[in-house]
């Protein structure tokens, strides 16, 4: 595993839009009017119904995971959700490491992670902290 | 409401996590691709190792033990609602953003018991109009009493 400042993960893609929040709802509990309904997402002043920020986070966590692998934890996560993500916009979460320390276990890496949209919008902004443990 | 800061106003414990919560949770997160074999399996029930649930399962969805089953609420001022204490005069909430330390994983069979905290609020100008910053704390133990996860998270309303 490439450990270099810089390096970038293998990104995770994901067009959103009623399927995909349907299932989360329907998992999170999360039935919330401007997670389904159009209109009731312009009532809230956004163009359509938007995603769950909670659902962009599974996101990161899926980009994570499958970079990281089995040797792999993760110790933190802090996002911030900048930008709403609108329906039927496709979504890509990037990673990025921007530092890396030895430690007992293995390596710490410290991993910016953000996702923007097809519209070159940033909707999330944040980093994660990385365990890597020895093979 | 500020009398609500700070204390435990909330106390949930989960059902034991099973294999198929752990699979639907997968299913649903990594559509429209099939999840990892992980979390497929049969888990220990069905014979297999035990499953443990990826970093950001919820194993509160839907019913814990005791709670009275009622439709969510999902009007602005449920998290007052949920402490008892009279919610501001809002109408929508937003997601401003997660703080997540995760200690040990969950795996089937673990019961979960969450203490949630009101931590702050803050009020800001925003674009439309005045907005109410709330910040909660949710700590998440398991049954042996081990850290699970610990997460601030940020609420706007407006």
């Amino acid at each position: 595993m490439d450990l270099t400042p810089g390096t970038e993960l293998p990104a995770f893609v994901r067009t959103t839009g009623f399927a995909n929040w349907n299932r989360y709802a329907a998992v999170n509990e999360e039935f919330i009017p401007i997670h389904m309904d159009d209109e009731a997402g312009k009532a809230a002043g956004f163009p359509s119904a938007i995603g769950m920020g909670n659902l962009a986070w599974s996101y990161a966590h899926i980009m994570m995971r499958r970079w990281m692998g089995p040797n792999g934890k993760i110790e933190k996560l802090a996002v911030q959700y900048q930008l709403p993500n609108l329906r039927e916009s496709t979504i890509t979460v990037h990673g990025k490491i921007a530092e890396v320390s030895k430690c007992a276990e293995g390596s710490r890496a410290l991993v910016d992670i953000w996702v923007d949209d097809d519209a070159d919008r940033k909707l999330v902004n944040g980093q994660a902290t990385i365990l890597i443990r020895s093979a | 409401m500020r009398g609500g800061l700070g204390r435990t106003i909330r106390k949930r414990t989960s059902f034991p996590i099973s294999v198929s919560d752990i699979r639907k949770w997968a299913i649903a997160v990594y559509y429209p691709e099939e999840p990892p074999t992980e979390y497929l399996g049969a888990g220990a029930a069905g014979g297999d190792p035990p499953a443990t649930a990826p970093e950001e399962f919820n194993p509160f969805a839907w019913a814990t033990p005791g709670r009275e089953p009622k439709n969510p609420d999902a009007s602005a001022g449920f998290l007052e609602r949920q402490a008892g204490i009279t919610p501001p005069d809002v109408m929508f909430v937003v997601n401003g953003g997660t703080v997540c330390e995760y200690g040990v994983p969950m795996q089937e069979g673990d019961v979960i018991t969450a203490d949630f905290t009101l931590k702050s609020y803050t009020q800001k100008e925003g674009k439309r109009g005045p907005l109410l910053i709330t910040e909660t704390q949710d700590r998440w133990t398991n049954q042996r009493d081990e850290l699970v996860r610990n997460a601030v998270m940020t609420y706007i309303r407006y």
